[in-house]
């Protein structure tokens, strides 16, 4: 399980052609004591895995400059075993079937639903559930610690 | 020994003076400053190594002051911390070649190691990093290397499988590519114009699991806005890898069974049933057989899975597998990092057979790129290669070495905090970004009481 072993030191990648979405996506995991980075093109990713490891990926399947599953797979050529949530507004069984056979952990339809997110967050950074995010999502969809 | 230079910049003096503390104990010269203005005025005066800096900050913020280190000293390594992480401060930070963003409670084994890294001499792990971002292509291992009778087994017991439908158990160590035997089946069998879809079981929650599995269908829990496929129908037609079968839930483990003998899953919230035609492909790093024995695996799907079982042997059990895959690894990062080299000296050779590579084809695969990228030219030497007697992966700089270890430094650092709030446990866990529950289990294992 060599992700986890300093999953705390790592950061995690928010890619979504919807920059707004990434932001969102990001500030929840901000809020939640975990260091996220937001971005809506697949080269500002790749600059970002350059300089800091990554723990986690959540790429949507759209991105401004490329595909996101182009994406992971550049991503998997610098961190073999890092986990990776796909994420997507397109509810096509192929879309999903194509996002799959990268190997990913968690396939999310748009809107993002955050307590599945969290939950697979703190699988991979807690895994002993010791030092979780506490998370609650309110009624209105925002996230609260 | 010349200590390392730290400048830490936070205007919260409780702050400044837990940092001053953490940073003397493991050996560098602390100087800690209250406000941006006071920063800029100093470093324009003396050297720094690395500063660590507050983001909020009344009259300068963070931002400006690690613009400000920047432009006098492009080299310094500006660590900024926050207890109010943003998406806005996180990115200017990084955009502005922040080296990394801490959030406050900071945890002290985080910031160890982090300083760490922002000091030893050579970035090594981040060259190789910022290395293979720059030329981004496809590196994993694709090909089973190697002639050894262990990996020939293999390969025979592969092409016997490829043929039937029948599931398989692979068991190996980490690192000895149990995902490229998997593939190799794929490949080879009738189901290869189908998808290949692995999928690590203890990655996924296992309140996810059934979802994640089966699917489900829209509106069968609040989140589920669409139908989902689900692994099972996604790799339809093709092969499922299961790896780290090990972990999967007993609830997971009964279904998987009830699958195997039915070929049909039903998605979470549906009352149909769908009809798959899937090949399964588990594998472990554990023995299977001692899991079931001691209970944690059910035995029937044990049986199940185990119709063929192929055990891909560790490195050190094949080591006449080594120059065949130095050879196959020399040539891919000859082309990675447009150099020739040509060959191992013998004396590398010699330290490389005679190692036991606990981390097996993966740690060699890194051994080698670190070679590569510490600038092996004509041959990899001895030089190139990593003190085997060492952990592969503890920094190796001089830096690090006059460091107490990390058990003395939290040793010494709890029973400092407990003294200042006069063994307020709360007060003190928060002080050290641990929970109480932790704290207290410090406490014992250090003997503290």
């Amino acid at each position: 399980m060599d992700f986890r072993e300093s999953a705390s030191r790592r950061w995690i990648l928010v890619a979504d052609g919807d920059e707004a979405s990434a932001r969102f996506v990001a500030s929840f995991l901000l809020q939640a004591r975990l260091r996220a980075y937001p971005t809506a093109r697949g080269l500002e990713a790749m600059q970002l895995v350059g300089r800091f490891r990554l723990g986690l990926a959540v790429v949507d399947v759209h991105l401004l400059d490329m595909p996101g599953c182009d994406l992971v797979r550049k991503l998997r050529s610098i961190e073999p075993a890092l986990p990776v949530v796909m994420t997507t507004g397109d509810y096509s069984p192929a879309t999903e079937v194509q996002a799959r056979q990268l190997g990913i952990i968690q396939y999310i339809h748009k809107p993002i639903d955050l307590q599945r997110l969290d939950r697979v967050v703190s699988r991979i950074f807690s895994p002993d559930g010791e030092t979780a995010p506490r998370i609650t999502v309110a009624s209105d969809g925002n996230a609260q610690t | 020994m010349d200590h390392p230079r730290v400048l830490v910049v936070d205007d919260d003096a409780d702050v400044g003076e837990f940092l001053r503390d953490a940073l003397s104990s493991w050996n560098y010269d602390v100087t800690s400053v209250a406000s941006g203005r006071e920063a800029v005025d100093l470093i324009s005066r003396q050297i720094f190594d690395a500063a660590l800096v507050d983001i909020w900050m009344p009259e300068m913020d963070g931002l400006q002051v690690l613009d400000e280190m920047k432009r006098h000293d492009a080299a310094l390594e500006v660590v900024m911390m926050t207890g109010n992480p943003m998406v806005e401060t996180a990115v200017q930070a990084l955009k502005s070649g922040a080296y990394d963003y801490l959030i406050k409670p900071l945890n002290l084994d985080e910031l160890q190691h982090l300083m760490q890294q922002v000091l030893e001499k050579r970035f090594l792990s981040r060259e190789v990093h910022s290395l293979r971002s720059r030329l981004a292509e496809h590196l994993a291992v694709k090909d089973l290397v190697g002639n050894s009778p262990g990996m020939t087994r293999v390969r025979e017991v592969i092409a016997k499988v490829s043929d039937s439908d029948s599931p398989v158990l692979i068991e190996g160590e980490s690192g000895t590519g149990k995902e490229l035997v998997a593939a190799a089946i794929h490949r080879q069998s009738g189901r290869n114009k189908g998808p290949f879809v692995p999928v690590n079981c203890s990655a996924i929650p296992a309140d996810l699991m059934e979802s994640e599995f089966f699917g489900h269908v829209r509106g069968a829990f609040s989140g589920a806005v669409a139908d989902a496929l689900g692994l099972f129908r996604s790799a339809h037609g093709g092969t499922l890898f299961l790896d780290e079968i090990a972990e999967l839930s007993p609830a997971l483990q009964a279904k998987l069974l009830r699958v195997l003998q039915e070929k049909e899953i039903r998605p979470v919230g549906s009352t149909k049933t769908h009809t798959v035609s899937v090949r399964m492909i588990a594998a472990t790093n554990k023995n299977l057989e001692a899991v079931v024995q001691s209970g944690g695996f059910r035995q029937d799907l044990f049986y199940r899975l185990n119709v063929v079982r192929i055990v891909v042997p560790p490195l050190r059990e094949r080591k006449s597998d080594i120059p065949a895959l130095l050879a196959y690894f020399l040539r891919r990062f000859n082309e990675r990092f447009r150099r020739d080299v040509k060959g191992i000296a013998p004396d590398a050779m010699a330290a490389l057979t005679a190692y036991d590579f606990p981390g097996n084809v993966r740690e060699l695969e890194n051994l080698l790129e670190r070679a590569f990228a510490l600038g092996a030219r004509d041959e990899i030497e001895r030089a190139n290669l990593p003190d085997f007697t060492s952990k592969p992966d503890a920094p190796t700089a001089a830096v690090v070495d006059a460091l107490p270890t990390l058990d003395q430094a939290e040793r010494d650092l709890i029973a400092r905090a407990l003294e200042r709030f006069r063994n307020d446990k709360e007060q003190a866990a928060r002080a050290l970004g641990l929970t109480v529950r932790t704290l207290y289990r410090r406490i014992k294992k250090f003997g503290l009481i």
